[in-house]
């Protein structure tokens, strides 16, 4: 009875099968992940530096002027090649309010798993600019990564 | 046979999705690059070194982002926008793809916005935070996933891809040569569909399939089969199969007109049918009009004509008059109005005829009833005033049955701190035979207070709830209740708290001499841990101060595994019966559109495997 019931569900499904197995292709090779591939950029307000890599405080969003620094974190993956890594800081009313010495990572071009880096923007910087700014980081002059957070004013 | 039947699930899911074709939808965007992923569970996009046509442009970019459910399109890196001999460039492009608008922006001294696209529309507003959660690796921890070089976005956002590798939980899966990756907002509703094939132990073979028609706003119809196949079935008691079979449609006829039927057939030799006729004559006047055959299972048939008539006259208020009847002159007819009067004032009028015949016998029952209430609702306080009569034409039995409830809102102190409210329902009861004639009432009155959470030095805090009932009836019986609830909490460490529930309850009936009554007691500990992200938990332990005896304990615990993967366990342990009674343990994937779970019940020794569309 069993065997009768199996024959019975799976007769009618047969031309869904065939449908299914001529769109198939299992000769696509996958393709090759992408190098250097930006795994997280956060913004917090502490950085813990005591492991081998660095680890992002809690993510925030909306700092307060005069009291937090703003912290821009940003990890990577697979890096292969020498990267110069820098930051820039705009204001609410969209002027470069800070822009951040280059630093260059892998100057040996070796294998890296992980690189994690950080910059940040001290708490008396913001007094007086409150509203949305917006921090963005380049490599090699080239954006990858954007974001944005709101400084209020402290109480 | 389960596995069979999962299998075959599967593939009737993906080829519904590959018989979907490429449908009517023109192309809105397609994406070309190195490297483009694609994520089922938060259908959202990711690709590097991209090109794509829009608005004219040629563009290119190092990054590639776009969030399909919020429509967010965002290029970025060295972007360069190229129509003949013409080329900007710039870090960011925000665009819209339907509505031709975008905007480029520089990160240089300051920032530079540059309208582009469609001549006269607007820019596009910057990226929604949903863009910067957006990244590689997020899509790459989804449980389903695709790589491509090819991605096509159709008008209603349907995702098609082209050279597709599926990646079932970051391991290479199938590949297809095009694969539809996302339904969009618009598909086309018509034609047959195969909606469920399943087998369970108690209904055997399952089956759902459906037909449906819709011609814009002129005709909607749709016919469905219900099916299951019992034979399969060891010692299945009754019939072997039964089949429903289920068909409604509407017909626009004009604006203020609409047709329509509805038909229903059971295997059991149960039927029905309705054709029905709705009419608007003005904003204020509107009919329905309804023929309706029922064959109930080893009963008559019957054939009903029915009518209802709606008045919406405003402030007049609002009035609805209905009848229906049959061939063998049964009869229901009804009337309703309702009317709003000066202030917070509502008044509702409900009346009904029913005269039907009794079921298997000549006679016919004939019953009057209705409804009268007034409803008065203030800041403060609210009323209300309701009287029901039913009365039995033939057999001359009456019940009216007066109702006033009184109620004081919840008034807050001393900034909402302490709340306090108050109830009250009275009832009286006439009920008459042709040969006795009964009396009744009863009143009801709840006081409650209560306070929010007061904070106290060292992590401490507290909150209380009382309440007292009084039940008052005619036949000498009274109720009266009470009860205090304490709650104290305290915070021991980081992410770990300690509560503590103490409840006490009393009730006490009194009729003539005689006092009876029962308190209980319950003390309740808590201690919920959630010290880490990835832990969570709480214990629970109950005890009856009264009895000296420890009752119940409950524990339950989640913890993140890797990949969005979680354990949770729930834990019941018994001390009355001395034993733990119940073990539920689940292993659950957030999937972003879906949850997958994996659930074992000790109770009912089942494991189940869910999918959860959230």
């Amino acid at each position: 009875m069993k065997r009768t019931a199996e024959i019975i569900i799976i007769l009618p499904m047969l031309p869904l099968i065939l449908v299914l197995c001529a769109c198939l292709s299992f000769k696509l090779d996958p393709l090759p992940d992408p190098g250097r591939v930006v795994r997280e950029v956060t913004l917090c307000k502490e950085i813990d530096e005591s492991q081998e890599l660095l680890e992002p405080g809690e993510s925030v969003k909306e700092f307060m002027a005069g009291s937090d620094p703003v912290i821009c974190f940003v990890s990577m993956k697979d890096v292969t090649r020498r990267i110069r890594l820098r930051w820039r800081w705009y204001d609410p009313r969209g002027f470069l309010h800070k822009a951040s010495q280059e630093v260059t990572v892998n100057p040996d071009e070796v294998y890296l798993e992980a690189v994690t880096a950080y910059d940040r923007i001290e708490p008396e910087a913001l007094t007086g600019l409150q509203g949305k700014w917006i921090v963005t980081i380049f490599v090699n002059d080239i954006l990858i990564g954007r974001m944005a957070f709101s400084v209020r004013p402290s109480l | 046979l389960k596995n069979w039947a999962l299998l075959l699930w599967f593939l009737c899911l993906g080829a519904s999705y590959l018989s979907a074709g490429p449908g009517p939808e023109e192309q809105l965007l397609r994406l070309e690059g190195e490297f483009i992923t694609y994520s089922y569970d938060f259908n959202q996009i990711f690709g590097r070194a991209v090109l794509f046509d829009w608005e004219g442009y040629r563009v290119s970019c190092i990054r590639l982002k776009i969030d399909i459910p919020s429509r967010s399109f965002y290029a970025y890196g060295r972007v360069r926008l190229v129509r003949d001999e013409d080329e900007i460039t710039g870090d960011e492009l925000v665009f819209d793809p339907a509505g031709g608008r975008g905007t480029l922006v520089v990160y240089g001294e300051q920032i530079e916005k540059r309208p582009v696209g469609s001549p006269g529309a607007e820019p596009s507003p910057l990226p929604l935070p949903e863009l910067e959660e957006l990244t590689l690796s997020r899509i790459q921890s989804s449980l389903l996933y695709c790589t491509c070089r090819e991605i096509e976005i159709t008008e209603s956002y349907e995702v098609v891809g082209f050279g597709v590798t599926f990646y079932v939980e970051g391991l290479p899966s199938l590949s297809f040569t095009r694969f539809k990756l996302s339904d969009g907002i618009r598909s086309d509703p018509n034609g047959f569909s195969l909606d469920k094939v399943w087998y369970t132990k108690s209904q055997g073979l399952i089956g759902n399939a459906s037909y449906r028609y819709q011609a814009e706003d002129l005709i909607n119809s749709t016919t469905s089969l219900h099916y299951e196949e019992r034979s399969l079935l060891k010692d299945f008691q009754g019939a072997s199969r039964q089949v429903n079979l289920m068909h409604a449609t509407s017909l626009v006829f004009n604006p203020t007109t609409t047709l329509g039927f509805n038909g229903n057939y059971n295997s059991s030799r149960l039927w029905n049918t309705n054709f029905w006729v709705n009419k608007k004559w003005s904003e204020v006047v509107s009919t329905n009009f309804d023929f309706a055959v029922n064959k109930p299972v080893n009963f008559a048939g019957e054939a009903w004509f029915g009518g209802q008539a709606m008045v919406n006259a405003g402030r007049i208020g609002e009035l609805s008059l209905g009848g229906r009847s049959d061939l063998q002159r049964q009869f229901i007819g009804n009337l309703a109005y309702g009317v709003s009067v000066f202030r917070n004032l509502n008044v509702l009028l409900n009346s009904s005829y029913t005269r039907v015949q009794v079921s298997g016998s000549d006679e016919y029952s004939e019953i009057l009833a209705g409804t009268l209430s007034l409803v008065h609702a203030s800041r403060v306080f609210n009323f209300a005033a309701d009287y029901y009569l039913n009365y039995d034409l033939l057999g001359s039995d009456r019940l009216s049955q007066p109702q006033l409830r009184l109620g004081i809102n919840p008034l807050t102190f001393y900034e909402g701190l302490l709340s306090f409210s108050l109830n009250n329902i009275l009832i009286y009861n006439l009920s008459e035979t042709s040969s006795v004639r009964e009396q009744t009432y009863s009143n009801n009155t709840v006081f409650s207070l209560g306070t929010k959470s007061i904070d106290f030095p060292y992590g401490l805090s507290l909150d209380f709830s009382l309440s007292a009932e009084q039940f008052i009836e005619k036949k000498g019986r009274h109720f009266t209740s009470g009860g205090v609830v304490l709650n104290l909490r305290k915070r021991l460490f980081q992410g770990v708290v300690l509560e503590t529930f103490y409840s006490t309850q009393s009730r006490r009936r009194t009729q003539n001499w005689l006092i009876e009554g029962t308190t209980s007691q319950d003390l309740s500990l808590i201690l919920r841990a959630s010290p880490k992200s990835w832990l969570d938990g709480w214990v629970s332990v109950s005890y009856d101060p009264k009895a000296r005896r420890w009752q119940q304990s409950f524990a339950d615990l989640s913890v993140a595994l890797f990949r969005s993967w979680r354990f949770h366990s729930l834990l019941n342990y018994d001390f009355l019966l001395n034993k733990l009674s119940n073990v539920d343990l689940y292993l659950i994937r957030d999937a972003g559109r879906f949850q997958l779970r994996f659930v074992w019940r000790s109770l009912s020794k089942q494991f189940l495997v869910e999918l959860i569309p959230l």
